[in-house]
């Protein structure tokens, strides 16, 4: 298991690259004018102005060279400085990452608990009312943009009741009933968004398993349908839902970077955001490489989920 | 009709005549409440911050100190006030620094004629000796913020030379104090002395202007540089911080030297909070949560607003904003076709419906309101704005008529028959929400070119990493661009800024027009002592630029900002003050305790 983790470990590091080395060079072809926009808008510069602002910036370097440099002080902590407010990405990073991990695991949890027992559930009364409201529920569910259901969930409340979401942020060990009384909504839509897949997964999986020799087996015994599906079923049905989980969270990502700045929530999906808009290299290439990073390890940690789910699945 | 009138007369505290509104330049604050809407009140969090009334004069409340105001704001990407031409960072600048004048505003309502008034600010009294020579002789009482680096320490006529200097040095706006010869400080700290090249009557109201000589600490600058990392000044409020797509917060200044009429130090308010909101519709849901107390609104948003919000005070502001396309600069600077055909730039001029887009972008429920800018807008008020639509325009008011027919006319005998394709390009973010009907124009504005044959694809730009530093503030996209013309606060600023040679005086001289026998106008305008005829000459400025439509003028709008009752009602009452947010409109901000936030 030890080798096969570092095997895996060694292999994260072709993939992080090149993600760093997409994103380094990606940002590097958005129009704009970062020179400009540091020195004031409407700043007439010299062209060896132009080329002091940028000396400074280390941007003057050849694009290889300003990868190196970057990298080499990644490997050392150092995540750079923001061009825009000249602050280190660590320490913006350190207030905002907490924020959209505690948002992404709140909706992560929500999901599962919607759609593992009801995909359970469904799978075991198939061709039921309850199954054909579960399926279109997950559908439902596929079928609706976090942005539409985060509006509306933004304005109907406050037409029909007055009602808006708090707006300010409140660290959860501060003051948790705040921390979570504003991030239940959003982690509740994305909860329910990513809920679908799993939901459909978990069926089809139990469907499955439920058709299996040892589970007709199980039943012929005469064990309780209770002991029948926790027991037997289930473990075996959630090996390929716990890779669906596992790629949930580049989607996840994806949906705390709309939600957060529908509901005001100052994460890193927010930043990142703005980061872009305003050609902040240093801060959307640290972002890019955490999250890269948080893919890579959440994929990892599943294929080690394997391993305690089927005793069969062995690592070396 | 006369329902949706009665209706829309519960709703609208205070209607503003078109007379008054036109010389009025927009009704301050509400307006402002577009570019950061202003509010009063706890969000949930400070609830209770309201005192109780403190006394009553004439059935009106006097002010109530204390409290948090919580309002939108956009992000910032310069917090230097001598750097950028950027309105938000001028915008900031107002609630931290101070300059030697301000506009008018007081608590309660300003009669309308003296919105253009500049009163003493740092300044307490100016002298005017001669006409090439202003003493300002600053307040004892001003100080700068009592935080590290200030510690409170006095204001003195160093610093403004000092501030002088930096801004001449830094400033893309310098070019607006180009008169000035010399600023000196002395015979004593508190006095400092502007020596002009030749007489500028409008030299106090540039001054006064929110774009130019914000007045800094050196010791700010010695420390960091810059005044990017933190702000320390001698206005109203004391920066607490800036929390990047977050919020804002400002606290009172306690030691702010400016007094209302009963002699309470101002500001009012203790803690001012600017939350950043991207989406219009989480603004508005927080507006009718009433968790935000103030807000620009689109006027399709309007209705919504007001039904769910019987008590909604409703502003309708004439703003002294211009929209206008302008045209890739090699049109001037090469002399490319098309747009170097004056033919093809009335061309583009006559097939935009002035009028239909008025009406496109007015509440609907409201039956009149906006006007036609030329280069300056009609928001700047009579004495400065020659209406297209009226006969003092002359010949070239035809070229402000709706008439696909004639428009196309033009292009054929520009050679231009079958039309051409073209890209329009125009911010995609910050305008939205701030100003709502620049993107409702620029969405429009294809199907109307389409009409005369020009196929435009339009170019969305984000505002801070393309539009604002590269398309507007240095001119260079292809095509065309649909853009919003900075605020100024006399008529020559705007022609100046517009067709003096980029660089030189141009500073919003995007198309990089040089017009020789304009250049030698302006400049002979600059240097005319008396201002009756200063405002002559700029009237036949404005009659040539409306004939040559160098630049298109677009329209300027009525827009509206609604405000909840527990906001202060002297917010809605100031002058042209737009991008004097802080100063002018905040220290008057007040929490009525009459209407308590529930």
């Amino acid at each position: 298991m030890g080798r096969y983790i570092l095997r895996r470990l060694f292999l994260v590091v072709p993939t992080i690259v090149g993600v760093t080395v997409l994103v380094f060079l990606m940002i590097r072809l958005m129009p704009g004018d970062l020179v400009q926009q540091i020195s004031g808008e409407g700043a007439i510069l010299t062209e060896e102005e132009r080329h002091e602002v940028r000396e400074e910036l280390g941007l003057n370097r050849p694009v290889f060279q300003q990868y190196f440099v970057w990298m080499g002080k990644v490997l050392r902590g150092d995540l750079g400085t923001s061009f825009q407010t000249k602050v280190p990405v660590t320490t913006e990073l350190k207030n905002r990452l907490p924020v959209t991990m505690e948002l992404g695991l709140l909706a992560l949890l929500i999901s599962l608990c919607v759609a593992l027992p009801i995909g359970v559930v469904a799978a075991i009364r198939q061709d039921t009312m309850l199954d054909y409201v579960a399926r279109s529920g997950a559908i439902a569910f596929l079928s609706i943009p976090s942005f539409w259901m985060g509006t509306l969930v933004m304005v109907l409340p406050s037409k029909w009741w007055g009602w808006a979401p708090p707006l300010t942020y409140k660290d959860f060990w501060v003051d948790p009933r705040d921390n979570l009384y504003m991030l239940i909504l959003p982690a509740a839509i994305m909860g329910m968004l990513l809920s679908g897949t799993v939901m459909r997964m978990t069926r089809a999986q139990m469907l499955e398993v439920l058709r299996q020799d040892y589970v007709r087996t199980a039943w012929s015994k005469g064990l309780r349908e209770r002991t029948v599906v926790m027991r037997h079923a289930i473990k075996n049905a959630f090996i390929p839902v716990v890779t669906i989980v596992g790629l949930q969270i580049p989607i996840l990502v994806g949906g705390t970077v709309i939600l957060e700045s529908i509901f005001g929530i100052p994460g890193i999906g927010r930043y990142l955001l703005f980061s872009i808009g305003s050609l902040d290299y240093p801060v959307v290439q640290a972002e890019i490489l955490i999250i890269a990073l948080a893919v890579v390890v959440t994929n990892l940690a599943v294929d080690m989920t394997y391993a305690y789910l089927d005793p069969r699945i062995r690592y070396g | 009709m006369s329902g949706e009138s009665n209706y829309w007369d519960r709703f609208l505290i205070r209607r503003v005549s078109r007379r008054r509104a036109l010389q009025a330049a927009g009704l301050g604050s509400a307006g402002l409440a577009a570019a950061a809407a202003l509010s009063c009140g706890g969000d949930g969090e400070d609830d209770g911050a309201v005192g109780q009334p403190t006394a009553a004069t004439g059935g009106e409340l006097t002010p109530t100190p204390g409290g948090t105001y919580v309002g939108t704001m956009a992000d910032l990407y310069n917090m230097d006030p001598h750097k950028p031409i950027a309105f938000l960072t001028h915008v900031f600048a107002s609630w931290i620094y101070s300059r030697l004048m301000r506009y008018a505003s007081t608590y309660g309502e300003l009669p309308q004629e003296r919105w253009y008034d500049v009163v003493p600010e740092l300044a307490q009294e100016v002298e005017n000796p001669d006409p090439q020579t202003y003493i300002f002789k600053l307040n004892p009482e001003a100080k700068w913020h009592n935080v590290d680096p200030t510690f409170g320490r006095q204001v003195t006529a160093e610093d403004v030379v000092f501030s002088y200097n930096r801004y001449q040095e830094l400033s893309p706006q310098a070019v607006d104090m180009a008169m000035v010869d010399s600023v000196t400080a002395g015979p004593d700290d508190l006095t400092v002395t502007f020596k002009l090249k030749h007489p500028f009557p409008l030299f106090l109201r540039r001054i006064a202007c929110f774009q130019d000589l914000w007045i800094l600490p050196p010791e700010l600058i010695d420390a960091d540089g810059d005044a990017e990392k933190r702000a320390v000044g001698s206005g109203p409020f004391l920066f607490d911080h800036y929390d990047r797509s977050v919020d804002f917060e400002f606290r009172k200044n306690p030691d702010y030297f400016e007094k209302d009429q009963w002699g309470n130090r101002l500001p009012y308010l203790d803690v001012l909070r600017l939350v950043v909101i991207p989406d219009p519709n989480t603004v508005m849901s927080q507006f009718i949560a009433k968790k935000i107390y103030g807000m620009g609104v689109q006027p399709r948003l309007l209705s919504e607003v007001m039904s769910a919000v019987p008590d909604v005070i409703v502003n309708r502001v004439l703003r002294n904003l211009t929209s206008f396309i302008y045209f890739q600069d090699s049109s001037y600077v090469k002399d490319e076709g098309p747009f170097n055909d004056v033919r093809v730039r009335r061309a583009v001029s006559m097939a935009i419906d002035r009028d239909g887009l008025l009406t496109l972008v007015r509440a609907p429920m409201d039956q009149e309101g906006g006007e036609w800018p030329n280069i300056v807008p009609g928001g700047l008020g009579r004495p400065w704005w020659l209406d297209p639509k009226s006969s003092e325009m002359g010949d070239a008011a035809q070229w402000y008529k709706y008439d696909v027919a004639e428009a196309k006319a033009l292009m054929e005998a520009a050679g231009h028959g079958d039309g051409f394709d073209m890209r329009l390009h125009f911010s995609s973010t910050v305008y939205t929400n701030i100003i709502p009907y620049y993107q409702v124009v620029a969405e429009a504005l294809p199907n109307l070119m389409r009409e005369i044959g020009i196929n435009v694809t339009l170019v969305p730009e984000d505002y801070v990493g393309q539009y604002f530093p590269v398309t507007y503030a240095k001119g260079e996209f292809d095509g065309m661009a649909w853009g919003l013309l900075s605020v100024f606060t006399d008529g020559l600023g705007y022609l100046s800024n517009s067709f003096l040679p980029f660089g030189q005086g141009g500073g919003r001289n995007m198309s990089k027009v040089r017009d020789e026998q304009l250049i030698a106008d302006l400049q002979q305008a600059t240097r005319e002592p008396d201002i009756e005829a200063l405002r002559s000459k700029l009237f036949d400025i404005q009659r040539y630029i409306s004939d040559q439509m160098y630049y298109v003028p677009g329209i300027n709008p009525m827009e509206y900002t609604v405000s909840h009752p527990f906001g202060s009602p002297p917010m809605n009452n100031t002058g042209p003050t737009t991008y004097g947010l802080g100063t002018e409109t905040s220290m008057w901000g007040w929490l009525n305790p009459e209407h308590q936030n529930p």
